[in-house]
């Protein structure tokens, strides 16, 4: 093994990762090689200095405070965990309940109006027709033309 | 006792007991993590917070193929790697005197007896940690504090062995360079 090799390996082989032949190849190099010898303990002391800072622990309301922010977080986002795409579907489906419901109020009370309006309209027209081709006093002609006129509005 | 496979899945049904049983077997070990890679007191419990609320939100993608501890090992590694990168400007090395000295209820309880050396030791080596790169740092905590094989590590950061081989190598020679001038001059 070259020492470029054996050096990249060396943290394997602290670590116990190496398998059995890379290990045995790794060990007689060392054995052999000044320089691997001095980064096999280089990085035995660098391992050695690498310890846990003193552990810390969780507040003894760690759990309560979990469940607080999940709490929070349900009740900021609640759409986010409903069935929106039924929500969306039952909605549409209301909506054009309420549009045809609405359509037929209105085609009820004022459709029926507006086709006495037209019934009215075409009786004008006849009046008018029966001023042109029938022999009617000027005063006459206006007095129809003044009560058709009041019955439009 | 319940197995964690067993836990999680009834957390996913809605078992508020499963979940706690969950939270109170690996709040420690999340816990530890997020502090060794943080070094940071007032943050870790924020962060240790929100790992368990992934738990909880995500417990109905939990793939029983693999083992509970690999998946919650690796939601803490992930939210600890996210958080730092959206969060680069907040992180300090922690002050022992700051925490001891603030009383605050609210921040992690420091279980500490170390003494003026070592605490000067540990600040020396936190700060040569700090200086890490993430994953580095990430694959030397779950190594040499965790006490993961390499293959685990390769599992929870879901990269090949090698990878965490040659993270862990580049970590300790990073952590060389820094610690030995120390060790020459006697501060160590």
């Amino acid at each position: 093994m070259k020492c470029n090799n054996v050096k990249k390996k060396i943290t394997a082989y602290l670590d116990g990762e190496l398998n059995p032949i890379e290990k045995k190849e790794s060990m007689l190099h060392i054995d052999d090689c000044m320089s691997c010898r001095k980064e096999l303990e280089d990085m035995e002391f660098v391992t050695s200095m690498i310890k846990p800072l003193a552990p810390a622990r969780p507040s003894p309301y760690f759990y309560i405070k979990i469940k607080h922010a999940i709490e929070n977080k349900l009740s900021n986002n609640y759409l986010d965990y409903l069935p929106l795409k039924k929500l969306r579907t039952f909605g549409i489906a209301f909506s054009l309940l309420v549009m045809s419901l609405f359509g037929s109020i209105l085609g009820k009370f004022v459709i029926p109006e507006s086709n006495g309006y037209q019934v009215r309209i075409q009786e004008i027209k006849n009046a008018l027709n029966l001023a042109v081709f029938d022999d009617i006093s000027e005063d006459s002609f206006g007095m129809i033309y003044n009560d058709l006129l009041k019955e439009k509005k | 006792m319940q197995n964690d496979e067993n836990l999680i899945v009834a957390t996913a049904n809605g078992d508020e007991s499963a979940f706690e049983e969950l939270v109170e077997k690996y709040k420690l070990i999340v816990f530890n993590i997020i502090y060794q890679y943080l070094c940071n007191n007032s943050e870790t419990e924020d962060v240790a917070q929100e790992v368990f609320i992934k738990v909880w939100k995500h417990a109905g993608t939990f793939n029983p193929k693999y083992k509970f501890s690999t998946w919650i090992y690796r939601i803490t590694v992930n939210t600890c790697l996210n958080y730092k990168k959206s969060n680069k400007t907040l992180t300090k090395h922690y002050s022992l005197d700051d925490i001891e000295e603030s009383g605050n209820t609210d921040t992690p309880e420091k279980l500490s007896n170390d003494t003026p050396e070592t605490k000067e030791r540990n600040e020396i080596i936190s700060e040569a940690l700090l200086t890490l790169p993430s994953n580095q740092k990430m694959a030397l905590i779950l190594s040499q504090f965790e006490r993961r094989s390499y293959k685990e590590i390769a599992e929870i950061m879901e990269i090949s062995v090698s990878a965490v081989e040659s993270l862990i190598f580049r970590a300790k020679s990073n952590m060389k360079k820094q610690l030995l001038p120390l060790k020459v001059k006697n501060q160590l």
